[in-house]
């Protein structure tokens, strides 16, 4: 299966390839949890401080299905 | 009271043919600071006396369309506190000036350096050095000479926060820092006063409207006092175009607010970004 993620500002730098317009489509293997997700992206769970699966605000336990929409925030705190 | 405005004011409205039909009446600077000096009133008060009578100011009869004359006289009756003075407060604080709020706080401890001139609009050459919210005072007089701002050269704290935020409607959270955030918002809550959060790195920006009682900062963050590491803003800067936005947008919240009418709503964020060109909303609940 594949979910399609989108990556927020410091977090894009992190995942080579990454396209701010396109996201990023990633093939996975149920069962994965948006935790596994963040390994496979190489990304530690402290970095990421809002997950949105399918627009809605998700866990780090969240399960994730083919087609799922994530997206991922770290803190931002600029002004 | 507002039959004296009238006859008083008789002379010197003009009258012009609205765009819908019927007639406009208007009323220029020089009119509304004479009658102040008389009645012993706040320019902002006599503008909106005006608006009751169903003539416009000048200086803001641009608005009409989309605010009512009720809708103005209510702002200019309105204070908004504006929390931090630099690339998000600088601009927000010039577009609550020119929407015509009556009043504003403004609060920044620091002044001017080189390294503020990419985005912080109240920023200049010539101001390098000078405190950051006496110059606020001096562009808000300028721009709108009816809008009467207090200074707070200080950083906001658990100890001046209820005095920085006495009698603001509503509160601008235009801060460079969580640690920070999390204390206005703290104390926006124990003071029952709104607050519109906004924060910015890179292309990207976020806004979200707290009042008292809804989910904020922790939803976005995590708790308070909880490990923050350095936001994103420290790899990715805080560039020219991102501010302007995103305090454009916080000004809207916090207009929306002061007139009652629907705006984000509770616990949604609002996501810009320009990279990808994207504007979305998203509800931490």
């Amino acid at each position: 299966m594949a979910v399609q993620v989108k990556l927020s500002a410091s977090l894009r730098s992190r995942v080579a390839g990454y396209d701010p317009l396109e996201g990023l489509a990633v093939e996975v293997e149920e069962p994965m949890q948006v935790q596994d997700l963040l390994g496979r992206l190489g990304l530690a769970p402290r970095d990421v401080k809002i997950v949105m699966v399918n627009g809605r605000h998700a866990d780090l336990d969240h399960p994730l299905h083919d087609g799922d929409r994530v997206a991922l925030f770290p803190a931002v705190g600029g002004g | 009271m507002i039959s004296r405005l009238e006859e008083r004011l008789a002379p010197q409205v003009e009258e012009q043919a609205a765009p819908q039909g019927g007639s406009l009446r208007l009323v220029g600077d020089e009119a509304v600071w004479e009658l102040a000096r008389q009645e012993n009133l706040e320019p902002a008060e006599v503008m909106a006396q005006c608006l009751e009578l169903g003539i416009w100011p000048r200086r803001l009869v641009k608005n009409r369309g989309v605010l009512s004359a009720g809708d103005q006289a209510r702002l200019l009756r309105s204070r908004a506190a504006v929390i931090g003075a630099g690339g998000l407060g600088g601009m927000a604080i010039l577009l609550l000036a020119r929407v015509g709020l009556g009043a504003l706080t403004v609060c920044d401890g620091d002044r001017f350096d080189e390294t503020n001139l990419n985005r912080q609009f109240l920023s200049r050459t010539d101001r390098l050095g000078q405190a950051k919210a006496e110059v606020a005072v001096r562009e808000v007089s300028a721009v709108n000479p009816a809008c009467r701002v207090r200074a707070v050269v200080d950083w906001a704290g658990e100890e001046n926060l209820p005095a920085i935020l006495e009698g603001a409607q509503v509160a601008l959270d235009c801060l460079d820092n969580l640690a920070a955030r999390f204390v206005l918002e703290g104390a926006c809550r124990r003071l029952g006063v709104p607050y519109v959060h906004g924060a910015i790195a890179g292309w990207e920006g976020f806004v979200m409207t707290v009042a008292p009682g809804e989910p904020g900062l922790e939803g976005m963050y995590g708790p308070a006092g909880g490990r923050q590491g350095p936001g994103a803003e420290k790899l990715l800067g805080v560039p020219t175009i991102t501010p302007a936005i995103c305090a454009a947008f916080q000004a809207l919240e916090a207009v929306r607010l002061l007139l009652g009418k629907r705006g984000l709503g509770p616990g949604r964020v609002m996501h810009l970004d320009l990279e990808a060109l994207a504007l979305e909303s998203f509800s931490l609940a």
